[in-house]
């Protein structure tokens, strides 16, 4: 028997799984938050295939989804072709920059991380251009039969990209207070930018316009060749970020507590930063940059769930970015009668003042304290 | 149960090596509660984070239970001891029990699950400190001193055999600094844990502390009883060369003012005249009991609720209060520079 605060003995309370006096939640937290937006990624992802310059029914769509036949061909072939691969990349992408977004905030202990404002996208880019640039040098003919394999390059140097402007950003956040640290992040990014620029200088006309597209981030390009492997490294991504929540959850305290808990700390930063990098890397190498979703998506998590434990946060996060993602590619393929609509368009038109009013209106984000 | 000899500790960077203390020998006992004491800089803070195996000593080794701490790993380590540190951690949207469900860490598998012995540990922990009250508010809308109180909730959930506090009182006030050590001590006593903690609340320490741990600004350690320690010198020694007079008699730093004159004292009850004592020394008259100065001497005659008296040689004064004792002494016997 164990004591109440007025002395009264009271049930030992190791008896019921979910404790009733005490909540690592603040308010009450719905059982019903991860049902709810399992429901959303599924309706938004049924909407996406449905939506377009030519309207494909949800009712066949479903079918079609189902495994059943439908009769108008084209139909058919507009989903198999464009719109599934698009909803699927959407979804694995925008889940994916939800949570490196939630492990670069926790990791720098900042809430305005995110791949994007760290200059994980604009490293993953750069090496992407390089590869691409110097492909053009070699002879596009010669890349051109070896297609996997430039499309394996790409990832890989995307990859070094990202994690060479990672290792600058650990290397100078010890030194550095958060909000510095997301300036250095920024002008890294616009660095390797600017790099891009210089590297696309150097290819032909046609790549530099290829490359002009695919920077204002897109889930368009990516097609069924590009899923072996798009999924098996986004997964694996994935996988390590779920695994990676306990010693998250230790890391909210800051690392010397984190180190006092039993965590080896140097370890933990080097994973989490990794599997930051294997997650933005590929997904900017084959829809390009993508702004915002990594920031917003975690803040999203924390505000339906009103926790920091990141054993349902890393999962929410993943659930709403995949969600946004899927909403504002959504708003781009609206068929819209005039033009085109840019895929960061849209996420700088939702993200930026999302941003803005979550400095504004928290407490403790104005001292960069989350 | 923690042991160390001949340790020397302080800083290796690559190019040279700083000493802070050095040949340290410790000792501390299951059950007990430590405080360390010691002026800024002598070290206080790396030997907490060495014993803590923060950082590693220079020389010798920090044994606990038999083990050297620095051959443990991190989660060995983190069951063996705890430690609550001055800067505050960020809290984030945690709550108290969310908080001090992290103590459970290095008991827990690799997502974190908790099984029903863990909860056992944290619902322990919140009730030993008294903390019931905290654990659904966030512990980012906490006063220090709540705060406090759950990091510490935290540490005991660890179930470690040593917990490590480094200027836990630091930020409260005095009734919270009173209610932390004694809880503290308690701790010590019930759930036999060791505690150690650094602290500047000499007074404090004084009273509470199984034994003290007092690290001079020379980088030498003297370890005993709060008692035996004033008895032997070794408080008065460590204080004068900070240039502070250590009152053996209540424990208690004087002032070391110099005296500009004495006063004669009469009559009152033992707390009047204790605290009359107290205000005189504070503006630097020395208070006598019989002055035999052939009445060139002001004396002060002390009147219970009445007030005072004073007489300085011309005819004597009534006052009502201390200050006003204070200002007219300081009129009478000005400062001689």
């Amino acid at each position: 028997m164990t004591k109440s605060l007025e002395g009264k003995a009271v049930d030992p309370p190791s008896t019921s799984a979910n404790d009733p006096r005490f909540s690592t939640h603040r308010g009450r937290l719905g059982p019903f938050v991860f049902p709810v937006l399992g429901t959303l990624l599924a309706t938004l992802f049924i909407l996406e295939l449905a939506i377009g310059s030519i309207p494909i029914p949800v009712g066949d769509v479903v079918r079609f989804l189902l495994g059943a036949e439908l009769d108008n061909e084209v139909w058919e072939t507009i989903l198999w072709d464009l719109r599934v691969p698009r909803a699927i990349a959407a979804l694995v992408c925008g889940a994916a920059l939800g949570a490196a977004g939630l492990q670069l905030q926790t990791l720098f202990r900042n809430p305005l991380a995110g791949p994007w404002a760290l200059g994980l996208t604009g490293g993953a880019e750069l090496g992407a251009a390089v590869t691409i640039a110097a492909g053009t040098i070699v002879g596009s003919a010669f890349l051109a039969q070896l297609e996997f394999l430039s499309r394996l390059g790409i990832v890989a140097s995307a990859m070094i990209g990202a994690a060479a402007v990672a290792a600058i950003v650990a290397a100078v956040a010890r030194r550095v207070s958060t909000m510095t640290l997301l300036i250095v992040g920024l002008m890294l990014g616009y660095l390797a930018e600017g790099l891009v620029s210089v590297v696309m200088h150097f290819t032909t006309e046609i790549q530099g316009k290829v490359f002009a597209s695919w920077s204002d981030g897109s889930f368009g390009g990516v097609q069924w060749e590009d899923f072996p492997i798009l999924l098996p490294t986004l997964f694996i991504g994935l996988a390590m970020a779920l695994l990676m929540v306990k010693p998250l959850n230790a890391l909210l305290l800051g690392e010397r507590y984190a180190a006092s808990l039993g965590l080896p700390v140097e370890r933990a930063r080097l994973l989490t930063l990794m599997g930051a990098v294997i997650l933005a890397a590929p997904v900017t190498a084959y829809c390009g940059p993508i702004l915002f979703i990594g920031i917003i998506a975690p803040h999203m998590a924390r505000g339906v769930l009103n926790t920091s434990d990141h054993r349902t946060l890393m999962p929410a996060a993943m659930l709403l970015g995949a969600a946004v993602a899927l909403a504002a590619d959504l708003v781009v393929h609206l068929p819209w009668d005039r033009h085109v609509l840019h895929l960061n368009a849209v996420n700088a038109v939702i993200g930026a003042p999302f941003v803005i009013a979550l400095l504004l209106r928290n407490r403790n984000m104005r001292t960069m304290e989350f | 149960m923690l042991t160390a000899e001949n340790l020397d500790i302080g800083y290796r960077s690559r190019r040279k090596t700083t000493v802070v203390a050095r040949n340290l020998s410790l000792k501390l006992k299951a059950g007990e509660f430590v405080c360390l004491l010691g002026p800024n800089g002598a070290g206080k803070s790396t030997l907490m984070r060495t014993i803590a195996g923060i950082q590693p000593p220079l020389e010798g080794s920090v044994v606990l239970d038999g083990v050297d701490i620095q051959t443990l790993t991190p989660n060995q380590r983190a069951i063996r001891l705890s430690v609550v540190l001055t800067e505050r951690a960020t809290a984030g949207l945690l709550t108290g029990y969310a908080m001090v469900c992290l103590g459970r860490f290095p008991h827990t598998g690799w997502f974190g699950g908790m099984t029903d012995e863990d909860r056992d540990a944290v619902h322990n922990a919140i009730e030993l400190v008294g903390a019931q009250a905290l654990g659904n508010r966030l512990v980012a809308e906490l006063s220090d001193g709540e705060r406090q109180r759950i990091m510490m909730a935290r540490a005991l959930a660890q179930e470690p055999r040593l917990m490590i506090l480094d200027e836990i009182t630091a930020f409260l006030d005095l009734p919270r600094r009173i209610e932390i050590i004694r809880l503290l001590g308690r701790l010590a006593k019930d759930a036999e844990h060791s505690i150690l903690i650094s602290t500047h609340d000499l007074d404090l320490a004084l009273r509470t502390a199984d034994r003290i741990w007092l690290l001079r600004a020379d980088g030498t350690l003297v370890t005993g009883a709060p008692e035996d320690l004033i008895l032997d010198g070794s408080f008065g020694k460590a204080f004068a060369d900070e240039g502070i007079d250590f009152d053996p008699l209540d424990g208690s730093f004087k002032l070391g003012t110099e005296y500009r004159a004495a006063v004669e004292i009469s009559g009152g009850d033992a707390v009047q005249r204790a605290w009359t004592s107290r205000a005189l020394e504070r503006n630097g008259f020395q208070s006598l009991d019989h002055a035999d100065q052939g009445g060139t001497c002001p004396s002060l005659e002390l009147l219970g609720k009445a007030g005072w008296r004073l007489r300085t040689g011309s005819a004597p004064q009534s006052y009502d209060t201390l200050y006003d004792v204070v200002r007219a002494l300081k009129k009478a016997r000005p400062e001689t520079r």
